[in-house]
């Protein structure tokens, strides 16, 4: 598995929170959702610098 | 079951799964069970996805740090293999010591561990749940 399909799988991972906080925020509390949103903006960002590396 | 075990199931099959469409179809699920529970609150809903979501962070991390490591013509990559500090990251276990006694004392199973002499007895191991590599 190259590191643009674990890119690929990661980010397919990151549309299922996506999801959750688009359609499910009853569930959750502000600072959870304030929490869960730092987490996928972090993860978004690390991503990112992951898919303008240069692949190997 | 509970709804929040039911998830956890369905994340772990997440973990396992082999491409990103497999990923969808569960993240599918993952929704379509939170929709049904709309109305009532989930007992530790909140906890479970943030616990997640970190886990996914150190994925991320993991696969941001973790090199490709060939050895004797096999590549052995996150995520199907881990370093032992890695390992004990994604299955909660405190200890890395742990996991390297369970090596040296030759609990985990061969097939599960793999150790390159040439990087320093470098030990990747096979990244399933602690049961599963006994």
């Amino acid at each position: 598995m190259n590191k643009q399909f674990k890119v690929m799988m990661l980010e397919a991972e990151k549309k299922v929170y996506e999801q959750i906080l688009n359609n499910q925020q009853s569930n959750l509390g502000h600072t959870e959702i304030d929490e869960l949103l730092d987490l996928l903006l972090e993860i978004n960002k690390q991503l990112a610098e992951l898919k303008n590396e240069p692949s190997k | 079951m509970k709804t929040v075990d039911k998830l956890r199931v369905l994340f772990q099959q997440i973990d396992e799964a082999k491409n990103p469409s497999e990923i969808e179809v569960l993240g599918n699920k993952v929704s379509k069970i939170l929709a049904e529970n709309a109305q009532q609150p989930i007992e530790g809903i909140a906890s479970f996805l943030l616990e997640r979501a970190n886990i996914l962070k150190q994925k991320v991390e993991i696969v941001t740090n973790d090199p490709e490591v060939k050895y004797k013509g096999i590549t052995y990559a996150f995520p199907e293999w881990t370093t032992i500090v890695n390992y004990c990251k994604l299955h909660s276990i405190k200890n890395p010591q742990t996991v390297s006694n369970w090596v040296s004392r030759g609990i985990i199973s061969a097939q599960n561990v793999v150790i390159i002499k040439e990087l320093n007895d470098l030990k990747l191991i096979r990244n399933l749940n602690y049961q599963e590599i006994m």
